[in-house]
């Protein structure tokens, strides 16, 4: 069965339809979530929210873009939010307890962060690519997340982002060309590691 | 040579990802997922005590301080000394009188 044919039974209230559903997207949700939160713990959180307003808003599926790009365009919506939630708590730490309650560890410091999927010869460098593109903007971020760390195609990409390929095609540039110049000044501001 | 290292290092840190497998959730999230779905959908968030106090405690210190500060100033009118709209008033009466006396 098509996804588009599942998400049609699942607006009908189809609980196995949503379970297929949850198995066929289940992993690019996620894998989309952890390398924009770089935390376990809110790509759980927004994987959640992503499969509960899918299951809410099956019925507003207006079938103009595959279902695919409608639930990454969810996940990519969620995950902002996540990220600017975070960083209005990271803002307010003078006021809110900035420490946990119950390790006594810095509430809102970003620890290191080791994607899962990555083998253990890669996971220095992918720990440096993941602190270097926390410091690119919003729309590099997401260009360069579902094309290098998702493996879309830029069509796929343009649809998710609502631009077209070539303005895809520029801010993939200017993520690599950012993530070039932090990753230059980290090499050199440690004396060639 | 050094130029190169850099060049090379940079390359290998951006395609570090290629080839990597994609990272799963755990399996109980399906069942977490099932459950939420369960519990009558609310709209609005609820907020931890920790917050609310805090955000109480500012609003007491905000009309705390405000009330300092307005009992500050009346007392400082109380004093004795004349306040400065008086002393204007009377800066002007004088002068006035020096006029009149074709000073």
């Amino acid at each position: 069965m098509q996804p588009e044919e599942i998400l049609i039974l699942v607006a009908k209230g189809d609980k196995s339809a949503f379970g297929q559903l949850y198995a066929l997207f289940k992993d690019k949700v996620y894998n989309t979530s952890i390398s924009y939160l770089q935390q376990e713990n809110d790509a759980e959180e927004v994987t959640q929210d992503v499969f509960v307003e899918v299951y809410h808003n099956a019925n507003t599926y207006k079938g103009g873009a595959s279902v695919s790009t409608w639930i990454y365009r969810i996940t990519v919506n969620k995950c902002l939010d996540r990220i600017r939630y975070n960083n209005r708590q990271k803002r307010f730490s003078f006021i809110t307890s900035i420490f946990n309650k119950d390790t006594g560890a810095l509430q809102h410091d970003k620890p290191h962060f080791d994607h899962p999927g990555v083998g253990v010869e890669n996971k220095e460098r992918a720990a440096m690519l993941f602190n270097a593109i926390r410091q690119l903007p919003e729309s590099q971020q997401t260009a360069f997340i579902l094309k290098q760390i998702e493996g879309l195609s830029q069509r796929e990409i343009s649809q998710i982002m609502d631009m077209g390929e070539k303005a895809v095609e520029s801010l993939l540039q200017r993520a690599k060309a950012n993530l070039r110049k932090i990753l230059s000044d980290y090499y050199n501001s440690n004396e060639g590691l | 040579m050094k130029q190169k290292d850099e060049n090379r290092w940079v390359e290998d840190v951006l395609n570090s990802m290629d080839g990597a497998a994609k990272a799963r959730p755990a399996e109980d999230l399906y069942g977490k997922i099932e459950h939420r779905i369960a519990v009558p959908f609310t709209k609005g968030r609820t907020i931890s005590l920790t917050t609310f106090s805090a955000a109480a405690a500012s609003i007491v210190l905000l009309i705390v301080l405000n009330m300092m500060a307005l009992t500050g100033n009346s007392r400082k009118h109380d004093n004795g000394r004349p306040d400065e709209v008086s002393s204007v008033a009377r800066y002007y009466d004088i002068t006035n009188e020096s006029e009149g006396l074709g000073l």
